[in-house]
């Protein structure tokens, strides 16, 4: 049973879309929501969070409807996209707070918010005001409320954002580390390279409509009336061409400036791996590389919105 | 966990949720900077009394007999209570109660808890209403003393008596001025200049009207509470003020209405 269900939902600011029929489910593990600035992410995370109720549509996370069942929320963590904190708490005042806010008393909230400020890479005791974070700190301080509970569903809206290299390493990891947990991380993003250091399942987001929901690969797989390049390394890159073209098994090719590289394209890819693959066994062509160009995260999004 | 109400969407409340949430407000005010203004304006008529304590000890020579005895100006410090402070405080207060946390992007965290929207505004209000209490309070019998100390308590038995029932008015003065303002503050955009009118138009015009439209003030009420509320009618004898049970029960009644129907708006609402 998918532990976050989205079934049509659409928002309307006035005649401005904010989501338009979006429909998915999540299973535990990470999900990297990816979309330009103002493709609908953070309104997308908001409805799942109750604090917007969509125009049309249902939601359901854990089997339940956030809106009017706040219980859901001992089972759910959210971690907002604004760089808004209580600046006179410190971080360990606010967990705490937050977690006292969650039915939690006394000892039992302050050794949840160390635990939390902990696992985020920050100082457990820190007593300075959060006025005084940078903007890395302030990142991991929303991420530690979010997971001080230990919810099955966490919802991080752009937890990157602001860190420096090392706060982003770390915080992928974590993230990569909770999905392996077995919690569902919903974990947006404009930046694509990092959702795909922490996974390669993505819901893809454009102008409020969902365009993909997936694995990478196979999205990139789905796109067949797009041409595929791939770039091949080998010793006769001329004579290689040669074959492919007799083969009927690419479209276009162009040599680059490394003079043993040819990147072809191709509109029907298993035909012409397939074909590679009789090529390489043949031999006498000296292939030593084959890679597609277009799996990446960033080719897949730009095909798909442009 | 008790709950004490039927459970309306997003409206259910517990006590330890309320309990929470007013702890949060309690915490926050005294931490948050730009929440000193109440504070100031609190210690205003302490700062004046001091003054005024001052000069009495002061040799004026023909004109210390002019200068009004301390008793005499415990009253009159009262009425400017009434009119100023005790609008002012749950204004900034209670107006401010979810505008504030929308403004600095905080109010996410508290909506995505375990925890009904109508207890975490319930919360916020006690909390706001048990500062402002103890900020109208401690400000209150502090010039009081303070100026009855300036004539050495001289004739002051009346007046020290007096003490508690000026402060049961303030305290449930700033209640129901709490809960107006803050429903005010959730159906309005512009909460400061609407509080203003009530404050200082309403509140100061109609209680001088005719008929049952003065039941619709606060100050009408606590006129029945205690005797220096700056109705000049009620002085002139021209306006017959309630009875205490039924100045407490408009006011109490009129609280509640207001506090409900805020939770109904703020359960409803969408924050995006």
């Amino acid at each position: 049973m998918p532990t976050l269900e989205v079934q049509d939902v659409s928002l309307w600011y006035g005649e401005v879309i904010g989501l338009s029929g979006a429909s998915f489910t999540l299973e535990p593990g990470v999900t990297g929501l990816l979309g330009p600035n103002g493709a609908g992410k953070s309104t997308l995370l908001k409805i799942l969070t109750a604090q917007i109720r969509p125009s049309r549509g249902a939601v359901r996370i854990l089997g339940t409807d956030p809106w009017g069942n706040p219980d859901l929320f001992r089972r759910v963590g959210y971690c907002p996209e604004t760089d808004s904190i209580y600046p006179e708490l410190s971080a360990p005042e606010f967990i705490a707070s937050m977690l006292r806010l969650s039915g939690l008393v006394g000892v039992d909230a302050s050794r949840k918010a160390e635990e939390a400020l902990e696992r985020v890479g920050l100082e457990p005791k820190l007593r300075k005001p959060m006025a005084a974070f940078s903007k890395g700190m302030r990142q991991r301080a929303k991420l530690a409320q979010a997971l001080a509970l230990a919810p099955e569903v966490l919802l991080l809206d752009e937890p990157l954002n602001g860190m420096d290299p090392i706060g982003r390493r770390e915080t992928m990891d974590l993230v990569v580390e909770l999905g392996r947990e077995g919690h569902t991380v919903l974990v947006s993003s404009h930046i694509l390279h990092e959702v795909e250091q922490m996974t390669p399942h993505i819901l893809l987001l454009h102008q409020g409509r969902v365009l993909a929901h997936g694995e990478v690969h196979e999205i990139r797989d789905l796109i067949e009336d797009r041409a595929r390049r791939v770039r091949l390394r080998c010793r006769e890159p001329h004579r290689l061409a040669a074959r492919l073209m007799e083969l009927g098994a690419v479209s276009g090719m162009r040599f680059t400036d490394e003079p043993d590289v040819l990147v072809v394209e191709t509109a029907h890819a298993d035909v012409f791996f397939a074909k590679m693959t009789q090529l390489g066994y043949e031999g006498s062509l000296g292939i030593e590389e084959v890679q597609p160009l277009d799996d990446d995260l960033q080719s897949v999004f730009e095909y798909l919105v442009r | 966990m008790r709950v004490l109400t039927p459970a309306w969407s997003g409206a259910k409340l517990r006590l330890h949720d309320v309990a929470a949430a007013m702890m949060l407000e309690w915490r926050l005010f005294w931490r948050r900077r730009r929440l000193r203004a109440p504070v100031v304006l609190a210690a205003l008529p302490v700062l004046l009394a001091i003054l005024v304590a001052m000069l009495k000890t002061i040799d004026f020579g023909w004109l210390d007999p002019v200068l009004p005895r301390g008793v005499d100006i415990v009253p009159l410090f009262f009425v400017g209570f009434v009119r100023v402070l005790l609008v002012v405080l749950p204004l900034l207060l209670g107006a401010g109660l979810v505008a504030r946390e929308v403004e600095t992007g905080t109010l996410s965290y508290l909506l995505v808890r375990p925890l009904s929207r109508g207890s975490l505004l319930l919360g916020k209000a006690l909390g706001a209403w048990l500062i402002c209490s103890i900020l109208l309070g401690v400000s209150w019998i502090g010039a009081a003393l303070l100026l009855l100390a300036a004539d050495g308590f001289d004739s002051a038995g009346a007046t020290l008596l007096q003490i508690p029932s000026y402060l049961l008015t303030l305290v449930v003065g700033a209640f129901a001025y709490g809960a107006l303002f803050t429903l005010v503050g959730l159906i309005s955009r512009r909460p400061g200049l609407i509080g203003i009118f009530l404050a200082f138009g309403w509140e100061s015009a109609i209680p001088f009207l005719p008929g049952l439209i003065r039941n619709f003030t606060v100050r009408f009420h606590l006129a029945a509470l205690a005797p220096d509320t700056g109705l000049p009618l009620v002085a002139l004898g021209t306006l017959a003020v309630p009875s205490i049970p039924t100045a407490l029960l408009w006011l109490s009644g009129g609280s509640c209405l207001a506090l409900a129907a805020s939770i109904l708006v703020f359960a409803h609402r969408d924050y995006p």
